[in-house]
């Protein structure tokens, strides 16, 4: 038991720093240490805003998103493996040769991941914001704040763990399940607003420590977890599957236009996968929505900021994680035999992805339209456009084909950061001086056709 | 057909290949023999483009690889090592997929012809990812001869194929080269070149021991595991 999971850590460490050199991923949470404790420096500024009570809210309820983030990264994350280097790679589907029980493994598999992770995010972030404080002489009680970050954490990931065994017993239905996720949210926030989140337990173990809420904290942790190792459920291909030809007709349809191949198979890609609708909803969707609900709260430290503009930003800089999904399913190696280059198979993804990006500009035009400024439409949509644009740009000169994994390395996520994280409050903040001044936001066109062009002559350049 | 001069390529201190000359001409079929690890799916990635070689030069089809690696992926039919189209297109869909990467017209009779030749007509509609791996090696032969190439380089072509399927595909590619084709294969089975090929190169731990015609007097009657076993010692 105790070799299994001490090969499957090993496993997890070799994955992840082959993709990205062993340096780089070891430095991944000193950058993570850097950003919490510019997080912590900044109180010295907006500490006459918010106050301690707000500041550890928004600790926890980061802390339980990332959580969930990695949750769904780690098992979105395997079935990319998965698809990549087939079933037989990996320890956890070991099961299939090895006379160990699926349940024993996946048991192994959840601890691994929560004990990687406290090191790889946890200790890192709360030493960084600790440190931070410290310096503008703010104290707080490190180990605690350490034990309630981390079940913060943890029950995001047990969440998205419970609710991926639900996705994966009720296949389609399940969808609806995910939907109600935010509709849920709504109706308890209802009229109470902002009051109701300070019930999360980590949080309110750290306000007010008992040793009931220290057991609710604790269950709300084992309970998902436990349920979904219950009702596990391990999809191994069995049965093969019949398609008719749908390339051939859409290609058809679609011959006028160069890319129409690489278009319809990244539609088929996409549409055959397991969940492919169900990642739309549940990476893309469910975040926006929360992040609509939630922007008023998070916003009123910053008063009279245009919430419309931000939110027109932050969908920007989430749809360009579309690009991920896109890029999920291919390896270079499967095209390098073709007559195809690097930035060809780029182009193409980059064509898929403006297609795609028709969802998140829906999405924008009903939030516009739902708060009532019709007539902001023409600034609302080009920021939004600009922004998706110039991310994606970035996303393609940084990582190429290879976005999930590269993001992970530490020089690679700080240029990431850097480059994004100012132009993107540069644009909120020139819309705070003077609205009309969102049309600035048509100059981050041209520059991200030079990053894109850049990104193809630095990318065939990568071997051949 | 394919030139080869003074190529080599270092991965850190390995040498997978180092310093090999060869020449191989038109209507031949050429097999690359050496044991798992000697440098023969290196040497074939350099030959179609892959990967660049730390020294050396190639033609292919007349073409400097290094100078135009596109243009030779376009004129030579590649079948790689690692046979995986790892996508969630039918077997059917991935040719036409294929053949429009090439921008090919009229290919859906000929990709009638391979599955009928092949005999995997009734996995046409099956996802590639969840194909056998005999059968995703079948549609990678396909795959390598729909635009109809004048060279077909192929890394480990029986792979995976059952005894009788193997047959076929030799055949085929005797038949290929018969015609004016000109065929690469890589194989660390020795029995494969007498009974196929035309001429060989062995390589051993990245150095060209021997290259050849197969009836070379130097070879003779002899197993060629014998020849293969006199080289190295
Ligand atoms: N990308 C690589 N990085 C480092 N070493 C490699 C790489 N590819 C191949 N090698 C090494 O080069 C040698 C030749 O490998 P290969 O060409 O795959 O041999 P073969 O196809 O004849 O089995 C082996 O020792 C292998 O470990
Ligand atoms: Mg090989």
């Amino acid at each position: 038991m105790f070799e299994l999971f001490n090969s499957m850590m090993k496993e997890e460490w070799r994955m992840h720093s082959s993709f990205f050199g062993n340096r780089g991923f070891a430095l991944f949470p000193l950058v993570i240490a850097a950003i919490s404790m510019l997080f912590s420096l900044s109180m010295i500024i907006f500490g006459r805003i918010i106050s301690q009570a707000e500041v550890l809210l928004g600790l926890h309820y980061l802390l339980l998103f990332m959580g969930s983030m990695v949750g769904g990264f780690g098992l979105l994350g395997r079935e990319v493996m998965n698809r990549r280097f087939g079933q037989a790679s990996l320890m956890a589907y070991s099961s299939r040769t090895l006379p160990i029980s699926e349940r024993i493994i996946f048991t192994n598999f959840v601890v691994k991941d929560v004990i990687y992770y406290f090191f790889l995010y946890v200790l890192p972030f709360t030493t960084g914001f600790v440190a931070g404080a410290l310096l503008i002489d703010l104290n707080y009680p490190f180990i605690t704040l350490l034990t309630t970050l981390f079940l913060a954490f943890c029950t995001g990931l047990s969440f998205v763990f419970l609710l991926s065994t639900i996705y994966a017993n009720l296949g389609k239905k399940g969808l609806f399940l995910l939907l109600l996720i935010p509709v849920v949210f709504l109706v308890f926030f209802q009229g109470t607003g902002f009051n109701r989140l300070y019930v999360l337990p980590p949080l309110v173990l750290y306000t007010n420590p008992s040793a009931e809420i220290f057991i609710i904290a604790l269950a709300l942790v084992i309970l998902p977890s436990v349920i979904s190792l219950i009702f596990l459920k391990v999809d191994y291909p069995q049965s093969q599957k019949h398609y008719r030809n749908q390339f051939k007709e859409a290609v058809e349809r679609l011959g006028f236009y160069g890319y129409s191949h690489f278009m319809v198979k990244d539609y088929l890609d996409f549409s055959r996968s397991e969940g492919g609708a169900g990642k739309v909803v549940f990476s893309f969707l469910v975040p926006v929505i929360l992040v609509w609900f939630f922007l008023p709260q998070l916003l009123k430290v910053v008063p009279g900021l245009d919430i419309l503009v931000v939110f027109a930003v932050v969908v920007g800089m989430m749809a360009s994680s579309m690009y991920n999904w896109l890029v999920e399913y291919d390896m270079f190696s499967s095209y390098a035999f073709l007559p195809l280059t690097v930035p060809d198979v780029l182009r193409s993804k980059l064509n898929s992805y403006s297609v795609l990006n028709v969802i998140p500009l829906a999405v924008v035009l009903i939030a516009t339209i739902y708060a009532g400024r019709l007539y902001d439409i023409v600034h609302i949509v080009l920021l939004f456009v600009a922004v998706s644009l110039y991310v994606v740009s970035v996303t393609v000169y940084l990582t190429g084909l290879n976005t999930t994994f590269s993001l992970y390395s530490a020089g690679t996520f700080a240029s990431y950061v850097l480059v994004i994280g100012p132009v993107v409050l540069g644009m909120i903040f020139l819309a705070q001086l003077n609205f009309h001044f969102v049309l600035a936001s048509v100059a981050l066109i041209p520059v991200a056709f030079f990053v894109l062009k850049r990104s193809f002559i630095k990318w065939s350049s990568w071997e051949v | 057909m394919i030139i080869v001069k003074d190529l080599s390529k270092h991965f850190g201190d390995t040498k997978a290949v180092n310093n090999v000359n060869l020449e191989v001409k038109k209507g031949e079929l050429f097999g690359l023999l050496g044991p798992n690890g000697s440098g023969k799916t290196t040497m074939i990635k350099m030959l179609t483009g892959q990967i660049k070689p730390t020294a050396g030069e190639i033609f292919v089809h007349g073409v400097n690889v290094l100078e135009d690696p596109l243009r030779v992926k376009e004129l030579v039919g590649i079948i790689p090592e690692q046979e995986t189209p790892p996508s969630f297109l039918t077997a059917e869909e991935y040719l036409y997929f294929v053949a429009k990467i090439r921008k090919l017209e009229d290919f859906e009779e000929k990709c009638e012809w391979w599955f009928s030749y092949l005999d995997f007509a009734g996995q046409r509609d099956v996802l590639c990812k969840d194909l056998s791996r005999g059968t995703r090696q079948k549609l990678m032969l396909a795959q390598a001869f729909l635009h109809e190439p004048e060279l077909v380089i192929i890394d480990e072509p029986l792979i995976n194929l059952d005894p009788l399927m193997q047959r076929k595909v030799k055949d085929f590619l005797k038949d290929y080269a018969g015609k004016g084709g000109t065929v690469f294969i890589s194989t660390h089975i020795l029995d494969i070149a007498r009974e196929i090929c035309s001429s060989m190169g062995i390589i051993y731990k990245g150095n060209l021991v021997f290259s050849g015609s197969m009836d070379d007097p130097a070879i003779g009657e002899r197993p060629l595991e014998d020849f293969f076993l006199e080289l190295v010692n």
